[in-house]
């Protein structure tokens, strides 16, 4: 699996920032978060920086908050996307979608979905609207593969595995390339506290890598990383909460910009706010949190431990946290590729296990990572990779390679 | 009926008559042509047994008793079709398996003979819907054979079974849970592989991995079939749990966690061989 850049606000220079580090990256650009002509200076930027682009038209909300998707062709001026009105509405908008993704020179199409709510005619409308995209795409979008943007909401992501069934069948018979997966937060949280939801995106994701589909998913962290175990062919994450959890509101800059720093410590899975790190450095905890895989260990993160003052004062800030998580969460990635599904799940149940052991000592020690500790999300993904090894475990072995 | 098929080919001999069923007559004969065979006159030709005889005649499917002829013959001024196909000389599975379970080589070797079947029949689009222990062969080489072909699904032809049906054709406790439940107009391979799982279980182990014999109707055979998967039971040789992994894997409740297709399992059939210790 690959990490990808899922674009959000801000994100231009640290995507050719960790472009350069890591030697090429892949980012899915926001409409939401550039203009139309941002789109076409900035992507010039991208292609001389070896980044690879994908475009995401972002018609999931067609009501919520658009300041900037207003500002592209294929939004419709009345507050909506067009996207239930008559072919030729959607054939225009599949145009002008193709046209952006011509400026950004994507390497692959992602065509637009609809985040329905969950209700009993949703499925039928669900793979209705996908299917009208779909044949009205295979009309001008040949170039390049072409991924259908799966958006499953909420409340259907906590179904019995039987009510998915009969949508799976109806997904795995879509004429695409492969599937941009979107799933919507509960209760838009960063981290998921139930086990049904996670299982059922790790369910469908194996069921269509099994079949030979390639699977991006989109506005993930580290929660996902168990996509590895099924060979999904990236995960798209990001900077703010709003890229690394999908949910139907898109969350407000500002707002976000009031809240903390998070510094992420990969060897729990959690994130420490700078507050408590200066209370880890105060105690002579803060040297522990050091990661031993020297991989971790990034320039931003450097500032914290290779500085004899308590890590407010080194200069760290936002900006080197999302780098920091980032790189983090790319090793993470790196490490669990693995040349065969049981050495894949054993790094991660160690992974999970390592986490517990320093969510503990470090509780021990009085440093807390509050909201964001993983604490109640290992027994979730526990409970997860246990039912993906039950439902697919075999076939995951037997694929591992050709996939 | 019979004495009208003798005038036509005079060396016809009558060798053992089967009981009667719903839509043919079937005997086994011997006739110089084609020496011992399988003759079958069609009571009322329809739609579906032409679909079954055409599955079969127009199509070499490996393990299948092949058709040596059709054709029809008038008696009491009705139309009747007939045809001879070949006689492979053995037992049902289902006889041999009341003398106790195969051993593991057998059961590999009819593993491997269904796998390769259905794999073909998904080349063709064809379902064959019914696999158990009394449509298989069981012949005196060790070879194994899949017959009675009469409920398949063509899925390049307009089904046969009414849309509102709620239940699509298939034997209860060997049939996939598909077949009963929300999408039997979306059945393909993958319903057949469940069937395999079921067989070979059965076959490796003497028992059935989900009927218990006592259910109480229809209703339990389905619930069991839809909810109750079998022990990761232990086989001999089979150290890695690889053969029990893809056994297991053809059972699975929902198609979605089956093998992709039956081309990949039997791929995956073949893998797994490798790792037993025989």
């Amino acid at each position: 699996m690959k990490l990808f850049l899922q674009f959000g606000h801000g994100m231009k220079a640290l995507t050719l920032d960790l472009s350069k580090k890591w030697d090429g990256a892949s980012v899915i650009l926001s409409p939401r978060d550039m203009t139309p002509e941002q789109l076409i200076v900035w992507s010039k930027d991208f292609e001389r920086a070896g980044v690879e682009c994908y475009f995401d038209p972002q018609c999931y909300c067609p009501k919520g908050e658009q300041k900037r998707l207003v500002q592209y062709t294929y939004w419709d001026c009345n507050l909506n996307t067009n996207l239930q009105s008559s072919e030729t509405k959607i054939d225009r908008q599949i145009k002008e979608i193709k046209r952006y993704n011509d400026i950004a020179k994507s390497k692959a199409y992602i065509l637009p979905s609809i985040l329905n709510n969950y209700a009993s005619d949703w499925a039928d409308r669900f793979i209705f609207q996908s299917k009208r995209f779909i044949d009205s795409a295979h009309s001008v979008m040949n170039d390049k593969p072409v991924y259908a943007t799966l958006a499953f909401p909420k409340d259907f992501l906590i179904q019995s595995e039987a009510t998915l069934e009969p949508v799976l069948q109806e997904i795995l018979e879509l004429d695409v390339n492969g599937y941009y997966v979107i799933a919507e937060a509960l209760d838009r949280k960063y981290l998921i506290d139930n086990p049904m939801w996670l299982s059922n995106v790790l369910h469908i994701c194996a069921t269509l890598k099994i079949a030979g589909k390639k699977v991006i998913y989109g506005y993930g962290n580290h929660q996902l990383l168990p996509l590895s175990l099924l060979k999904a062919d990236a995960m798209a994450s990001g900077t703010w909460l709003n890229v690394r959890s999908f949910t139907n509101r898109f969350i407000d800059i500002d707002e976000q910009k009031r809240k903390s720093t998070w510094v992420y410590y990969p060897d729990a899975l959690s994130e420490y706010k700078l507050s408590f790190l200066d209370w880890a450095f105060n105690n002579g905890y803060l040297v522990s949190m050091k990661s031993k895989d020297k991989d971790f260990l990034d320039e931003s993160i450097n500032k914290i431990f290779k500085s004899s003052v308590p890590p407010s004062a080194t200069g760290f800030n936002e900006t080197d946290a999302f780098k920091h998580y980032l790189c983090c969460l790319k090793h993470q990635v790196d490490l669990l590729d693995k040349p065969s599904y049981k050495e894949a799940l054993e790094s991660y149940e160690m992974l999970l296990t390592t986490a517990e052991r320093e969510i503990e000592r470090l509780e021990n020690a009085g440093v807390y990572a509050q909201t964001r500790s993983f604490r109640n999300f290992i027994d979730i993904n526990r409970a997860a990779i246990t039912q993906l090894n039950k439902n697919h475990g075999f076939s995951l072995g037997m694929s591992w390679k050709s996939m | 009926m019979i004495a009208e098929l003798t005038k036509k080919y005079p060396s016809l001999r009558v060798i053992k008559a089967y009981p009667e069923s719903g839509q043919k007559w079937v005997y086994l004969v011997s006739i110089d042509t084609y020496g011992v065979v399988m003759l079958k006159i069609i009571k009322r030709m329809d739609e579906r047994i032409r679909r079954e005889i055409d599955i079969v005649n127009q199509n070499d499917i490996p393990g299948v008793p092949k058709i040596k002829e059709i054709s029809s013959f008038q008696h009491e001024g009705e139309e009747h079709y007939y045809l001879f196909e070949e006689y492979i000389e053995g037992e049902t599975l289902t006889d041999v398996l009341k003398r106790g379970p195969l051993d593991l080589p057998q059961s590999l070797k009819l593993f491997e003979s269904l796998l390769i079947v259905v794999a073909k029949l998904e080349s063709l689009g064809i379902v064959h819907r019914d696999i158990k222990p009394d449509n298989i062969i069981c012949a005196k080489d060790g070879s194994y054979h899949l017959i009675d072909f009469g409920i398949a699904r063509n899925l390049n032809l307009t089904s046969l079974t009414l849309t509102v049906a709620a239940v699509g054709p298939h034997t209860p406790g060997y049939g996939a849970p598909e077949l009963f439940q929300y999408n039997k107009a979306k059945i393909n391979s993958k319903a057949d592989l469940f069937s395999v799982g079921v067989v070979v279980y059965q076959a490796i182990f003497g028992r059935h991995p989900f009927i218990t014999g006592k259910e109480a109707d229809l209703n339990e055979i389905w619930y069991r079939t839809a909810t109750v998967m079998p022990k990761d039971d232990l086989i001999p040789g089979d150290t890695d749990s690889q053969l029990i992994g893809l056994i297991q894997t053809l059972m699975q409740k929902q198609v979605s966690k089956r093998p992709p297709s039956a081309e990949k399992a039997l791929e995956w059939y073949y893998t797994v061989l490798g790792t037993l210790s025989l």
